[in-house]
């Protein structure tokens, strides 16, 4: 999986590209979490170009939601495909994550 | 579709592969192999924690076959007893604070598929899989 990190001011969006598993979760986190570190709390995930995400992405996603919930920062998630909803449905993702249908809409509402 | 891994996640892109390469030949729609591809993650991945300790010197066998509108998975491993489905199912509904982490690949095979079965067969782990070959 290929990780884009573009900054928008005070916003940080990733776009993610490829798969988002087991094999691919670490890596994904240490980037969030550089962000973080780096004191980066409000992040947009696009996931235009994600083809899936399993259990091992949505750990990351809610290990994310925490951390920036905890110090006052924001997650937004984007552009979700059919399979990455239904994840997030059967998840219950949907609900505890905001979750935008477009990048600039995720952008203005965080 | 036959193949087999080594009990590791970095064999992961070779079972997403060999997953695509299979739909492609069964005329299956992306949005399918790619829920094959989760619930082959989610079924490895926890083989991989449970039944062998993080041993990779193990090997998961992988079959797959389009059955008309079916799919019929077949995923067996030599670790020890560990019926997957066993486990206690992960409260949907709790806030991102409340919510543990954890406990959901489990839930999405269940929900990706039509049935789960588990056997233990010749001292092998033995998981059989029913899903939909359209639900793409």
């Amino acid at each position: 999986m290929n990780i884009e990190t573009r900054t928008k001011g005070e916003i940080c969006v990733l776009h993610f590209e490829g798969n988002f598993d087991s094999n691919t979760a670490s890596d994904a986190e240490s980037v969030i979490n550089e962000l973080i570190e780096d004191g980066k709390l409000k992040i947009v995930a696009n996931f235009e170009n994600l083809n899936f995400i399993s259990s091992a992405g949505l750990r990351v996603l809610l290990a994310t939601a925490k951390r920036l919930n905890a110090s006052g920062g924001d997650l937004r998630v984007c552009c979700l495909n059919q399979t990455v909803q239904e994840v997030f449905d059967i998840s219950g993702f949907g609900t505890i994550l905001t979750v935008n249908q477009t990048e600039d809409e995720a952008i203005r509402s965080i | 579709m036959d193949l087999s891994v080594d009990a590791d996640v970095s064999e992961i892109p070779r079972v997403t592969d060999a997953v695509d390469r299979f739909g492609e030949d069964a005329g299956l729609a992306a949005g399918t192999c790619h829920k094959l591809s989760i619930i082959l993650d989610e079924l490895l991945s926890n083989a991989i924690s449970y039944g062998l300790g993080g041993n990779g010197d193990h090997q998961i066998d992988i079959h797959i076959e389009r059955d008309g509108e079916r799919l019929v998975l077949h995923v067996s491993d030599d670790g020890i007893p560990f019926n997957p489905f066993a486990s206690e199912k992960p409260d949907t509904s709790l806030s991102v604070d409340e919510r543990p982490i954890g406990g959901l690949g489990l839930l999405l095979v269940t929900e990706l598929t039509e049935s789960q079965t588990y056997e233990r067969v010749e001292d092998r782990n033995l998981v059989t899989l029913i899903m939909h070959s359209g639900n793409g």
